[in-house]
Order: C-alpha cells, then structure tokens, then sequence
C-alpha cells in the first residue's frame, strides 16, 4: 500500500515536470506565430512603438486589405497559386507513370530509382547560375514557365521517388489478375494502382505543393518583377524604406494558412514525405 | 516480355528526359562556365575559356575558408540543439495524455512555413527598436542595454530561426521511430525493475539511433543549402559574420557578377553535398 502511494506521488511530480517542459516547448513554438498574427492586426503606431505592445492594444484590418490593394498581395498569391498547381499537376502525371514502372518492373534497378531521389537533394544554388543564362538566351527570366521547369529539379524526382513507395505497397496480386483479364498496364495503373494508392498520391500532391508555394531561390534570382511569388514579396516588402511590418505580416498570414490546414489533414504522410521516404510510418 | 519492358522503359523515360534537360545539361554548361572567364559588366562580352583558373583561386580565396568554416557553425550548431530539442520533445510526447494531438500538430506548424516567412518571423521578434525579445529581455532585467540581435549575433540569429523551423521535423521523425520499437525489450526492462533513464540511454537509444541518423543528414543538407532565412535576417552580415558558401556563391555571381567563378564555387558546393547524398542511400533501407 505505502509502495502504491509513493509510486504514484513520483508519477505525479514526473507528470508535473514533463507538462511544464511541454508548456515551455508550446511558448517556444507557437508565440512567434502569435506575433506575427498580432503585428498583422496591430495599429501603425502600436506597430512602432516604444516600450512594445506585446498584447494589441487596438486592432485593425489596414494591413490586411493594404496589401493586397496597394502591394500587389493578390497578384503574388496568383502567381503563386498558377506555379505550384500546375508544378503540381505536371509532376504527379509524369511521376506516376515512371513510379508504376520503378515499382512494378523495376526499371533500371535500384541505381535509376537512386539516381532520380538524388537529383531532389542537390543544392539549388549551383542550378540557378546556369539556369540564370540560360533562361536569358531563351527567354524565359521572369515568366511562369520558366519557374515552372525550375521547380521540376526538385517536385518532379520527390514526387517519382514518393510515388514508388506508395505504389510498392499495394499487394501485385491485384494488378496479376487484372493481367489475366487481358488489361494493359496504362488501365492498371488508371483503374487499379492510383485508386489505391489515392490518400497517398493526394498526400504527394500537397507536398509538391507546399514545396513549390513556399520557394524562394529561383523565384527571387529568375523573376525580375513581372512574375512575384509570394516569397518574394515578402523581403520586397520587409527590406524596403518604409516600415511595412503589418502589411508583411499580413501576406505572411495568408500564404501560409492553408499550407498548414492542408498539412494537418495530411500530417500523416508529413514523415514519409519529409523525410524522403527513408522514414515510413 | 519485349513487350513489357519497351513498355516499362517508356513510362520512366519522360522524367528521365526532363531530369537530364533540366540538371545535366543546366550542370554541364555551368561546368563549362566555370572553366572561363567572363566580363558580364561590360555589354556584349562573352565568356572565354581560361582552364582551371578560377578553382586555383578558390585555393587562396581566405573569404571561401572562413564561409566554409561558418557554414560548419551553422550545420553542427544548429543540428545539435536541433536533435536534443526535437528527441526531448518527442520523448515528453510520447505518453498518452489529453490533447497530445492538437499539440503535435502546432508543433509541426513552423515546418510548413516558407523560409522567407521563418526569416520574417525571427526578423521581427529580434527587432532591435520594436522587437518583443528586447522588450522581454528589459522586463525581466536580463540585459542592461538593448541587444542588436542581428548584429551582434548574426550567426546565432540565423541558427535560432532555423531551430525553430526545423526541430519539429528530428521531433516528427523521432516519434514515428518511437512508434515503430518493439515493446519485448520494454517488458524485459520492466521486470528487471530498471530505471526510466536506464531504459532510455540502454533500449530507445540504440534502437532510435539509425533512424535518428537519416533525420541528420538530411538536415545537414538543407543547412548547408540554407539560403532565404540568411537574406531575410542579415544578408550575410554584418560584413561577412553570417555568410555561408551558399550565401558567398549567391554574391559571387548576383552581387558582384563574376558567374564563372561562383560557378566554380558551385562544384565546391555540389561535391559536399553529394558526400551526404551518397551516406544518405548508404543509410536507408529499400523495398526490392
């Protein structure tokens, strides 16, 4: 009896000291997204204060509508929006076809499916110096299409990479018996492997997605400003004369909500995905 | 059985076409590059071949050395805390509680977060006039003066900003790894009445480590690559405090217009990161 109630007082202090430590690491997490919320929201002069409001005093959606109708908030986040869906799309419809086959047929063996991940964890710095020339000579600095191409040298092998694993799960014994049927392998790719494998082609999709929504490199080095990505605005606005904390904070707001609802409805691929499939849950 | 592998051959071969379109071909002519010289200041110059020059000048580049030692900072410092952080997180996470959930998931918020808006975020909070940190720093009497954070620790500045993004990611990965251990040897552990901390340093270490060791490199890949957080928060500075070899290629060849030579800096770059590529797919285990 007095082991039980001993036990249980030690249980209570290690229960008390663990949710201490985790309301720390919430503080730690969440506050810098409260500021942001909070500088959006604020007053100019609340914004520039001294001593500083850590709480609002007064809250205002001046920013919210400034930056979209005097910053171009709405332009960036179409662009943005045309880049990464069509980004998206292009790589789940050409990443699906090469996944089918790295899985299904092994192709090329191991070192293609290597070669093909490799390609996504190359530095992006050493890409953008030739592609910087090269889309010159052809025209392509500061339009969609080029970003597009840009942004296939990192979705598109992610996407061929994370396809095959999902695909590879799905038992062949489905795909053998449809073969006997007499189906060709494009019908069992349509009516059999991507309806199976469709929570984790949408949670590919939503990866290449964010990925692309979120890049700055080659939208900031191939755009000269007819083409502005979200990203891109925002140093624009932060580095400027003028002190646009809340119009900043604003945009930042928008662009980056629904990337995470998105990934709360898809965080259980987040670890697959993010750890490029070496980590499957 | 021609047949099937014509056919397996053709589905792959359009991302191999564009993979080599878009990287081979983009690499060779920057190999190429890296082998002139080129005067992009003056109009209508064009590149000329040289040899090995500018490589040779990476050699007695002291700029190049330094960067290459803060890039080393960077990735071992914040990779550090990154890891403690996100184990010891996960670790507190990893019991059944009320809300564990929702709190996973706001802890997982900063990872969807753009690099620029991370930059932003920790831009603002370290504001050295209406930044809160000061403001806190002031309240609770920890500093005489105001702290310049992005200039008086630029470097730390940076790191801090990237802990935040990424020690979710050690966090997510850790706990996907907690999940997958064996319960046998917990039992055995039980009985033998060890001790929690016993427990851990003994059975979840060992078996966590591996998977703990992908989350490493990969991290250390992205670090190196680390590039909008340092615009947004110092641009490099000041002077050269904050700069990477990343950062450094960008100047090189946006700033001070010598693309040869940062095209150089480049293979510099994709040779160190290709060392990690090749311990990554030393490390992972494949379905075949």
């Amino acid at each position: 009896m007095e082991l039980a109630s001993k036990k249980r007082k030690r249980m209570g202090k290690t229960t008390f000291i663990c949710s201490s430590l985790l309301v720390l690491a919430a503080l730690f997490y969440l506050s810098p997204f409260y500021w942001m919320i909070s500088t959006a929201f604020k007053v100019q002069e609340d914004i520039i204060s001294s001593p500083v409001h850590l709480v609002p005093p007064r809250l205002t959606l001046f920013h919210m509508l400034n930056v979209f109708t005097e910053y171009g908030g709405l332009k960036s986040l179409l662009d943005s929006l045309i880049i990464a869906s069509i980004v998206t799309a292009i790589c789940i419809i050409v990443g699906s076809f090469a996944a089918y086959s790295l899985a299904r047929f092994r192709t090329g063996g191991k070192n293609l499916a290597f070669w093909i991940l490799s390609n996504r964890m190359l530095p992006p710095m050493a890409f953008v110096l030739p592609f910087f020339i090269l889309f010159k000579n052809w025209g392509l600095i500061d339009t969609h299409r080029g970003l597009i191409l840009a942004y296939l040298t990192f979705d598109l092998p992610f996407a061929t990479w994370i396809l095959r694993s999902f695909f590879y799960k799905i038992p062949t014994e489905l795909d053998e018996s449809a073969m006997i049927d007499g189906a060709s392998y494009i019908t069992i790719l349509f009516r059999i492997i991507i309806p199976l494998a469709g929570p984790g082609i949408a949670a590919t999709a939503v990866l290449c997605f964010v990925f692309s929504w979120n890049e700055f490199l080659f939208a900031f080095l191939l755009t000269r400003g007819g083409v502005r990505t979200i990203p891109v605005l925002i140093p624009m606005l932060y580095g400027g004369h003028d002190i646009l904390y809340g119009e900043v904070s604003a945009i930042s707001m928008v662009a980056t909500i629904p990337m995470i609802v998105l990934v709360i409805f898809f965080h259980r691929y987040l670890v697959t995905g993010l750890s490029l499939g070496a980590v499957k849950e | 059985m021609e047949k099937k592998k014509l056919i397996s051959w053709l589905y792959v071969i359009p991302v191999i076409v564009i993979l080599i379109s878009l990287i081979i071909f983009p690499l060779l002519y920057s190999l190429y590059l890296s082998f002139t010289q080129w005067d992009m200041t003056s109009f209508g110059a064009k590149p000329h071949f040289i040899g090995i020059g500018n490589f040779a000048q990476i050699f007695t580049d002291r700029r190049f050395f330094y960067d290459l030692g803060r890039t080393a900072v960077v990735v071992i410092g914040a990779l550090i805390v990154e890891t403690l952080l996100g184990f010891g997180v996960a670790l507190l996470l990893n019991r059944k509680f009320k809300g564990r959930g929702i709190l996973l998931a706001a802890f997982l918020m900063p990872v969807m977060v753009s690099e620029v808006t991370a930059g932003l975020i920790w831009g603002l909070i370290f504001d050295a006039t209406f930044g809160p940190l000061n403001q806190i720093i002031a309240i609770l009497h920890l500093a005489k003066k105001p702290i310049v954070w992005l200039v008086d620790h630029p470097l730390l500045s940076v790191i801090i900003a990237d802990i935040w993004q990424w020690s979710p990611f050690i966090m997510l990965i850790t706990m996907a790894g907690l999940q997958a251990l064996p319960s046998t040897p917990y039992e055995a552990a039980m009985l033998d009445g060890a001790s929690g901390w016993q427990i851990l340093k003994f059975i979840t270490l060992p078996l966590i480590t591996p998977i703990l060791g992908v989350a490493v490199v990969l991290r250390s890949m992205d670090l190196i690559k680390m590039f909008g957080k340092i615009y947004m928060l110092t641009k490099g500075g000041p002077g050269t405090a904050s700069e990477t070899i990343t950062y450094y290629i960008y100047l090189q060849a946006f700033s001070f217009w010598n693309l040869p030579y940062a095209a150089a800096l480049s293979f510099i770059l994709l040779a160190i990161v290709t060392f990690f590529i090749t311990y990554f797919f030393k490390m992972i285990t494949v379905e075949e």
